[in-house]
């Protein structure tokens, strides 16, 4: 009886190796259908959240509505955990992600990124009461981030920094109120919203990092990324994009 | 074939960066479970009391535990009472697993106490003995005996569910599992290593669990 | 030494013993008959404090029972129980189901209370049976563990609610041996069951109970030779 479950497991196992991707053309399938499926972890204002009527809110979320706009279909929004979402995406529970995702090199080797539409950086967040705290002075304390982000990865580098990672960057803000952390490492925007609403927080100087968020497609997926890179340069020129940036109150580039 | 030998060389450099968290694992959930089990014996006592106030209280504590979702009592447990109590992530999430599962705990020991067969309360209660002494000499022994392979299955339940706390920001192994994936995108991969991991834990214990089932009921007919 | 006096026990609407009434002396034995559902077995429990009575009061040694109080289990220290289907503890040795409740309740030391053990297991003829565990013993041996278990109390009577009932044929006799020995040792017992040979030889009072109540009682040839009520009449001649 063992035997023949140690057949199974390793059977399972091999068959992972080989597991397939999705092949061809998500754009055509979206402009047929009417409809483009997009992943994003709905728990980062303001560029995406859930309002309350259970609809998925933002700066994002508008951008790529009008994108699908231009493009011929409409928007689906799956929210998932952020650490997940690139996977799911590749694995095509849906065909693109926006979350303020920021491109690196090694996630542009997992994926395509569209051009850069926002050009962002992570800022520290510390209690009001707090000395002003820059990265270095970081050292030997406890940092709280979003598991799988970039800001998770700052954090990492500063030296016998305790990182505590959350799932949502919400719980990292309420653990700094409440005097768990003495810092939060989040993209700046979200860092300053969340700065805004609850005075006992505030923001330490400017971006300490730069960096762009794209949209994210699978590899193969050109033909999407082209048609969303032109909608984008398109959105640039008529001032589009300013608009939605000043509607969400994010500061002009 | 090398394709094989590469996805080996995956697994293991999967294992080693997972084992470290399995300690944390089974501290957080062994600790968690004492206290459920101290608790849940005195929800079990409660819910066979004799008089009907403590029976319903006992109920009350059973029922708000089960209805609320484990995870929301961690959530609450650490943000909320743990800001007024000043407690820290490990001793909020061990609270908060632990008292959820006390409900179950309780339930079972209940159902223990309720199968002991009547007469052993009746023939306690004749030579004399009160009802603290009828519980503690007669009734939770044998209570105990039949409960052992229900709360061994609430074990197990509590080691998947210990992974709730990483709400809190606690690491433990399915949290190291996203972390290995989220910056290596292997996914499939680590889970599978998490899923194997996890059964060998359970796997131990549904293994002694059967051992003492059959210890305990050496000698009967 | 023991006085039931106008004792009633209602179960929802139903009587189950209405208005008994019997007086047991110092030392002696008192047999209850009846068909089943008659009461005799509530009647014990209401003088072991296993029930509550509706009215009336039952009187130990001249002191009443406080069935009511949050002492209920010293009250019953003072009378002993033997019960149809034996319920020893088998998670406990023959001795230890002997010696926990003197050891623990009246606080006594563990090696004079398992000195007596043995002696009773000697007495009840079972020496030699002390680190048993139950499951290994036949049901006559249980029930005479059964009968050293509640002697070990000292209590000042001895109730036996049908102790013979659930005991295959051959191992009765050996049950009532050890009943009998003890009657004519002293002891105030109250006895349900349906021996007859048993009653005969050592109660001094037989009471017939129906549905409740007290039809008739009187000596053990009162009863079984010449019975006055019909009743009675009609259920000896359905046993014997």
């Amino acid at each position: 009886m063992r035997r023949a479950s140690w057949i199974v497991l390793t059977l399972v196992l091999l068959s992972a190796a080989g597991c397939g991707q999705p092949g061809g053309d998500s754009l055509a399938r979206a402009k047929r259908a009417g409809l483009l499926k997009v992943g994003t972890d709905a728990t980062y204002p303001p560029f995406e959240t859930v309002d309350a009527s259970g609809q998925v809110a933002g700066f994002d979320a508008d951008l790529l509505r009008e994108i699908g706009k231009g493009l011929g279909f409409r928007v689906e929004f799956l929210v998932v955990p952020f650490d997940g979402i690139l996977a799911a995406l590749k694995s095509g529970k849906y065909d693109a992600v926006i979350s303020a995702l920021t491109i690196t090199d090694e996630r542009a080797r997992q994926v395509l990124f569209s051009e850069p539409y926002y050009e962002a950086g992570q800022s520290i967040c510390v209690r009001s009461d707090s000395p002003s705290y820059r990265l270095g002075d970081l050292v030997g304390r406890r940092i709280g981030v979003q598991l799988g982000t970039t800001g998770e990865r700052l954090a990492q580098g500063v030296d016998h920094a305790e990182v505590v990672s959350f799932d949502a960057i919400g719980a990292a803000f309420l653990d700094l109120r409440i005097g768990r952390l003495d810092a939060v490492i989040s993209d700046t925007p979200t860092a300053a919203l969340f700065a805004r609403a609850h005075p006992e927080v505030r923001l330490v100087g400017g971006p300490i990092t730069r960096e762009s968020y794209g949209i994210a497609f699978r590899l193969d997926d050109k033909a999407l990324k082209n048609a969303v890179d032109e909608q984008l340069r398109e959105m640039g020129r008529s001032g589009k994009l300013l608009e939605l940036r000043s509607r969400w109150g994010l500061e002009a580039p | 074939m090398s394709r094989a030998a590469d996805q080996l060389e995956l697994f293991g450099k999967i294992l080693v960066y997972l084992l470290p968290a399995v300690p944390a694992t089974i501290r957080i959930a062994l600790a968690a479970f004492v206290l459920a089990l101290l608790l849940g014996l005195f929800v079990g006592i409660l819910r066979t009391s004799n008089r009907r106030i403590l029976r319903v209280a006992g109920a009350a504590y059973v029922d708000t535990l089960r209805g609320i979702p484990l995870l929301v009592q961690v959530f609450f447990l650490y943000f909320g009472l743990g800001r007024i109590l000043n407690l820290d992530r490990y001793p909020a999430g061990v609270l908060a697993i632990g008292i959820g599962y006390s409900a179950y705990i309780g339930e079972t020991i209940r159902a223990g106490i309720q199968a002991v067969p009547r007469g052993q309360w009746e023939a306690a209660r004749s030579l004399g003995l009160s009802n603290v002494q009828c519980l503690r000499h007669a009734i939770l022994p044998q209570a105990f005996r039949i409960v052992i392979p229900p709360i061994l299955n609430d074990f197990v339940a509590c080691l998947k569910d210990s992974s709730l706390v990483s709400i809190i920001g606690l690491r433990e192994l399915t949290r190291a599992g996203r972390e290995y994936y989220s910056s290596t995108f292997s996914d499939f991969q680590t889970w599978t290593v998490v899923a194997i991991l996890y059964l060998a834990m359970t796997l131990v214990l549904t293994r002694l669990s059967a051992r003492l089932e059959r210890h305990l009921h050496r000698g009967e007919r | 030494m023991v006085r039931v006096e106008g004792v009633t026990k209602r179960f929802g609407a139903v009587a189950a013993v209405r208005d008994v009434s019997f007086h047991v002396p110092r030392g002696e034995t008192a047999v209850l008959i009846g068909p089943s559902g008659s009461g005799k077995s509530t009647v014990l429990r209401l003088i072991n404090g296993l029930e509550r009575m509706d009215e009336g009061r039952v009187i130990l040694d001249g002191v009443p029972l406080d069935h009511e109080g949050r002492l209920l289990h010293q009250v019953r220290a003072e009378t002993g129980m033997v019960f149809q289907h034996f319920h020893l503890f088998p998670h406990l040795s023959v001795l230890r189901n002997i010696t926990l409740a003197p050891e623990i309740v009246r606080r006594r030391s563990r090696g004079a209370v398992e000195e007596e053990a043995r002696a009773l297991l000697a007495r009840v003829g079972l020496s030699g049976m002390a680190d048993r565990s139950p499951r290994q013993l036949s049901g006559g041996e249980q029930q005479r563990v059964a009968i050293a278990r509640a002697l070990a109390m000292r209590p000042k009577v001895l109730l036996f609610d049908e102790p013979t009932s659930s005991l295959d044929p051959e191992m009765i006799r050996e049950v009532l041996d050890v009943m009998r020995d003890l009657a004519k040792g002293g002891m105030t017992m109250v006895v349900a069951t349906h021996e007859m040979g048993f009653a005969r030889e050592a109660a001094q009072q037989v009471l017939f109970l129906d549905r409740g109540e007290v039809i008739e009682g009187g000596s053990p040839s009162d009863i079984f030779d010449r019975p006055r009520e019909a009743r009675t009449a009609a259920f000896l001649s359905k046993i014997i």
